[in-house]
């Protein structure tokens, strides 16, 4: 098994309700790699777990841009289930 | 360059969603250059020397869904 699963962390900016978390969810969840997509409105960013060999965290900030929202990388380390 | 007149019938529940299609539509520019959004009217209104496909393209994009368009 040499998938590398990462977890990773976006700063989320613009979002004010359900609507716009659930079409980010949406919108992340559809990307291919992208294992699980949770986007907190409270905490204004959104934590995905991720294989590296198919996506970078670049490639799901920028989907995350073209919803209309400002993306930032906070973080990305290996995740251990 | 000729410029048409989209209009858009977009699903926006807040002003979250119409900012957000603001934002990937500003991005377009100089190509759009007039946008105007309605949350009651819930219509996404664009002047653009663009393809109508573009446009239908950035807001689908969004996760937001598009009900119609027409050529005003």
């Amino acid at each position: 098994n040499n998938m590398l699963e990462k977890k990773g962390y976006i700063a989320v900016k613009g979002m004010t309700c359900s609507a716009c978390v659930n079409a980010i969810t949406q919108q992340v969840s559809q990307i291919k790699g992208v294992e699980k997509c949770e986007v907190s409105l409270m905490m204004s960013n959104c934590e995905v777990i991720y294989d590296d060999n198919k996506i970078s965290i670049d490639t799901i900030a920028e989907t995350i841009e073209d919803c209309g929202f400002d993306a930032m990388i906070l973080n990305s380390c290996d995740y251990v289930k | 360059m000729a410029e048409n007149h989209y209009q858009f019938n977009v699903v926006m529940t807040c002003s979250g969603c119409s900012n957000a299609i603001n934002r990937v539509l500003t991005k377009l520019e100089p190509e759009v250059s007039k946008i105007d959004i309605s949350l009651e009217d819930q219509t996404v209104d664009v002047t653009t020397s663009l393809p109508y496909e573009t446009i239908l393209e950035k807001i689908s994009k969004t996760g937001k869904e598009v009900k119609s368009w027409k050529v005003l």
